[in-house]
């Protein structure tokens, strides 16, 4: 009881860290599209996963699509990896992955169990 | 004071839904067309159905903002995600200045685990000829 209670409470906290993602991706969109010399240096990076669960993935790549600058393409078949495009990632993939590991996925992890 | 409140939040989300049209036009392959589709049509929906909350004088009428919202939430980036994996298998055409991962190529030629519950017609990878059954849903 005491576990589903705190799983909610960690659901609302995603959703809010959630909406306060949604509104600096879509500014950042706003910006790269509004700007006349618009310099985008896109990148594809893959990410290693530490969720197993159908519904954790899921929910990493739907919130990867959503927060700023990046969009989930595909899981790896063996659904271990995630390949993600970055709007505007430049030259090294480590900065998006770090987001993941240390921002969304341990806020999925915490709702979704495993 | 209220209704203020709605129209100045009105104008906004279609504010960024126009973004999102001029970014569907001017960015330069599919999948950053995809980001703009997928965030900036996202927070002018959210922005938009906040509104009409905030207007609404029944609770169906509140019900129905929100229902709107949770299944933009749900299916755009599903969406997004299916367009960019077609994109990506059928090798079409990306932005010059994109980077990759090394690591990012296997993903063109998904090898199937053996014990994988597909069918083994979906096993086989045809990477240099298009596919038939290129997805065209009008």
């Amino acid at each position: 009881m005491i576990t589903f209670l705190w799983r909610c409470l960690c659901l609302v906290w995603l959703l809010i860290v959630f909406m306060r993602d949604l509104v600096v991706s879509s500014v950042q969109v706003a910006r790269a599209v509004l700007s006349p010399g618009y310099a985008a240096k896109p990148r594809l990076v893959t990410i290693p996963l530490t969720v197993e669960s159908d519904a954790g993935i899921t929910m990493v790549a739907n919130l990867i699509t959503l927060t700023p600058g990046t969009l989930t393409v595909d899981v790896s078949a063996d659904r271990k990896t995630l390949l993600v495009h970055d709007l505007l990632a430049g030259d090294s993939s480590e900065a998006t992955r770090e987001g993941v590991r240390q921002g969304i996925e341990p806020r999925v992890l915490r709702v979704t169990g495993r | 004071m209220t209704e203020t409140l709605a129209n100045a939040l009105l104008l906004v989300g279609s504010f960024f839904c126009l973004v999102a049209g001029i970014g569907v036009v001017r960015l330069n392959d599919v999948f950053s067309r995809m980001h703009a589709a997928t965030k900036a049509g996202t927070l002018g929906l959210a922005l938009i159905c906040i509104a009409i909350m905030l207007l609404a004088d029944t609770w169906l009428h509140l019900a129905e903002a929100v229902f709107v919202f949770l299944f933009m939430i749900a299916s755009a980036p599903v969406g997004a995600h299916l367009i960019g994996r077609a994109a990506f298998h059928n090798y079409q055409p990306m932005d010059p200045k994109t980077q990759a991962d090394p690591e990012s190529e296997p993903f063109r030629h998904p090898v199937r685990l053996p014990d994988s519950s597909l069918p083994t017609s979906e096993l086989v990878a045809e990477p240099s000829h298009k596919s038939p059954d290129d997805p065209d849903n009008g």
